[in-house]
């Protein structure tokens, strides 16, 4: 046997299988909740097991969208996830920025603050939540869960954001405005390009918390029209049955913006995630 | 400069924040059309609507799922349209999510008018004022009669008097069984406890993971209780747990024996090492793979049963029976429609307990139980043909009148006792399975704190 057919041996056996491996663990349980999607309740638990449907059936999906009304779930949380992820990025690029940048008095106050929030558990702010939206009159309105999954995200996004303005040395905006450049101009002209990962970053992980609240949507919403797709996924689960493959096909769609947000945004979000953790 | 940048970068934040409040409700009329209507639910969620037209009655379903939400809006639809003083709203909770839900809305005083119960939870509720004593309505209400009397004096008898909520429907605990499996290997379905323990011990095949039991480790209680309960033949006390003295007998030695017997099903290997960790989902999930052939649980579980194994696959019998033919199970426990405080005790709440009326109807008990399983108390669904024809209603009904059936009067009395049997029952009994504890010591514990719940609750009478 040659060196190389050698080398080539080691490295399936320590790169390609163990990758395959992993790929396998991690993919088995999104087959099995498509295929689990595509069977009838009664396949579902036939012995023996079925890996894949004997009689393929779309009628799980029929009953979500032309029964059970899932499309307009699909766009409460659609509006919820995407407007959340829209404030909270603006948000966090503005004030990421200030507290990295400003000295201010009182800056470590906020920052204790700011990490304060992360410290409460979400079922000890329901009730106060609950009064304050209720005041409010947003109580079975979109907005509450706008407003909430927004500022419940927020700190992370923000601590986010500062790392990586904390990462990027301050006499690159100072050349900026050398050449003539207003510090605004110098923060979005030469700034925000290079901090497209850690933006999008902040955006997919606010994105894919409000898509998948449920604790909060609970408690401030109960008419039908308003469910998002969390809640609209635990009519399945009744008090002594649950529909499985119903419950496997509502779990496909919901994954599809978020597998979808995964594909485009995989090489940002791992160089984003991780772009402040080091000063350099 | 920089202060010019920072007020600029303050003022966006601002517009930021304020975005967060306004943007959402342009994308969302629908949601500014609640705020008018249904947004002052939560703040007010009895009265008279705006036009002082129709009084809203909303109404919170516990136990919801597709197909009761779906029969539900059908009723509240058909309720609606039948009179023009009331507006119905139908609200389905998942029942895992319906306690928080509901302790919240007591909370912060936002109850809905009516809620459908189960009743372990009443007397939880009632210690919390949410309830109204709605006997003055039933007295006035003509179709009294046709709800089972030992129904509501159940619930008379459970709150010492006041009726807090109108039953509609039952289960009944039985066991259920893969009617193939028992033919082919020409099984009779086991009558009595020791007939089972010899089929769990005589079909546990761990080699193809197929076993005769699917045993409950999570929330046990019903099925562990009936079980102690009919092989102790109730330690003397007919179901009761106390004394004459208000002590509990549940750790008597025989009882020991009884939870020894249990535990030695799982200790034995005669059901799979999951069953620990089995809940309702799992168990069910066991019967349905046909990892199982036999459960014990209620009635309501044949929609799982027919959606899993399908139509004829699957039969159902009367509780194990001890040495001396007798069972005891938690049977009399109906659901009920309760009224909820939202104007005081002597407050008007006409209003809701019409909803109730209307819901407690034969006609509409017939729709609901047909479909869930459930055993309806009003005495005119007895006549019904599809109750007649019905495969298991016949046979809950026999149990009911059999004189060898002993009904477990749990004490849910005790405001304590449904956290107890959901949570320290269940840890104990885990730690009994995995030898952790001795069955003694689990009921040493459970006696004792029964006893001192009782006592406080004796006292406090």
């Amino acid at each position: 046997m040659t060196a190389k057919n050698k080398r080539r041996i080691a490295r399936c056996f320590w790169l390609y299988l163990p990758l395959l491996f992993f790929i396998t663990v991690t993919l088995a349980p999104f087959y099995w909740i498509l295929v689990t999607s595509l069977k009838t309740s009664t396949e579902v638990f036939a012995k023996p097991i079925t890996y894949w449907p004997k009689a393929l059936t779309f009628e799980n999906y029929t009953y979500l969208f032309a029964k059970l009304g899932f499309s307009r779930y699909f766009l409460n949380s659609l509006i919820v996830s995407c407007s959340t992820t829209l404030i909270v990025s603006v948000l966090a690029l503005i004030g990421g920025y200030a507290m990295s940048r400003y000295r201010f008095r009182g800056k470590g106050l906020v920052y204790v603050l700011l990490l304060f929030t992360q410290m409460f558990p979400a079922v000890v702010l329901m009730i106060p939540l609950f009064e304050t939206m209720n005041k409010l009159r947003l109580i079975n309105t979109l907005p509450s869960l706008v407003i909430t999954c927004s500022v419940t995200n927020l700190p992370f996004c923000l601590f986010m954001m500062m790392g990586y303005y904390n990462s990027i040395p301050r006499s690159l905006e100072e050349a900026a405005q050398v050449d003539g450049c207003s510090l605004l101009g110098a923060v979005f002209r030469v700034l925000l390009p290079t901090m497209r990962p850690s933006i999008v970053a902040a955006g997919a992980h606010a994105f894919i918390n409000s898509w998948n609240v449920f604790i909060y949507a609970t408690a401030f919403i109960t008419k039908k029209d308003k469910y998002t797709i969390p809640l609209a996924l635990n009519v399945f689960q009744g008090e002594f049955n649950t529909n499985y493959s119903g419950l496997a096909a509502g779990c496909a769609v919901a994954l599809i913006p978020v597998l979808v947000i995964f594909a485009f945004v995989q090489k940002n979000l791992a160089g984003g995630a991780t772009s402040g953790a080091v000063k350099g | 400069m920089k202060k010019l940048t920072a007020l600029m970068l303050a003022a966006a934040m601002a517009a930021g924040c304020a975005g967060c409040g306004s943007a959402p409700q342009k994308t969302d009329p629908a949601g500014t059309q609640a705020q008018a209507s249904g947004g002052g639910e939560a703040e007010k969620p009895a009265g008279t609507a705006a036009g002082g037209e129709k009084e809203i009655v909303e109404f919170w379903y516990h136990a919801a799922d597709e197909k009761t939400n779906e029969i539900y809006e059908g009723l509240f639809e058909r309720f609606n349209s039948s009179q023009d003083q009331y507006e119905a709203r139908y609200t389905g909770f998942a029942n895992k999510d319906f306690p928080d839900k509901f302790a919240m809305a007591i909370a912060t005083d936002t109850m809905p008018n009516v809620v459908s119960l189960g009743f372990s939870n009443v007397m939880t509720y009632v210690a919390q004022d949410a309830l109204v004593d709605v006997n003055r309505y039933f007295d006035s209400w003509e179709d009294k009669d046709k709800i089972v009397p030992s129904m509501v004096n159940t619930l008379k008898d459970l709150a010492g008097g006041p009726l807090y909520g109108i039953p509609y429907n039952y289960n009944q605990d039985v066991s259920w069984y893969n009617t193939r499996f028992f033919e082919e290997n020409n099984i009779q379905v086991p009558k009595t406890q020791k007939e089972f323990l010899a089929l769990c011990q005589q079909y546990a095949n761990p080699d193809e993971g197929t076993y005769f039991f699917s045993l409950r480790g999570v929330k046990p209680y019903d099925n562990l209780l009936g079980w102690l309960f009919t092989w102790t033949d109730g330690g003397g006390y007919g179901g009761s747990y106390f004394d004459e003295n208000g002590t509990c007998i549940i750790n008597k030695p025989e009882f020991a024996e009884a939870l020894d017997a249990y535990a030695s099903i799982y200790k034995n290997g005669w059901v799979s090492g999951d069953c620990v960790n089995n809940n309702f989902n799992e168990m069910v999930a066991e019967f349905g793979s046909q990892t199982a052939m036999y459960i014990m649980h209620n009635s309501s579980s044949k929609t799982s049963h027919l959606n899993n194994l399908g139509d004829g696959n699957f039969g159902v019998a009367k509780a194990l029976a001890n040495d001396q033919g007798r069972y005891y199970t938690s049977a009399i426990q109906p659901q009920l429609y309760a009224v909820t405080n939202t104007k005081g005790q002597d407050g008007d709440y006409t209003g809701a307990f019409e909803l109730i009326k209307f819901l407690s109807s034969a006609e509409v008990i017939e729709e609901i139980d047909q479909k869930t399983g459930r055993i309806p108390v009003n005495k005119d669904n007895y006549d019904d043909t599809w109750f007649v024809e019905d495969k298991y209603m016949p046979l809950y009904q026999e149990i009911i009148t059999d004189e060898n059936f002993i009904q477990i009067q749990n004490p849910y009395w005790l405001t304590t006792y449904f956290n107890f049997i959901n949570n320290d029952m269940t840890a104990d009994f885990q730690a009994v399975l995995l030898g952790e504890m001795t069955s003694q010591e689990a009921l040493d514990r459970w006696a004792d704190f029964l006893t001192k719940e009782q006592a406080a609750y004796e006292s406090g009478k």
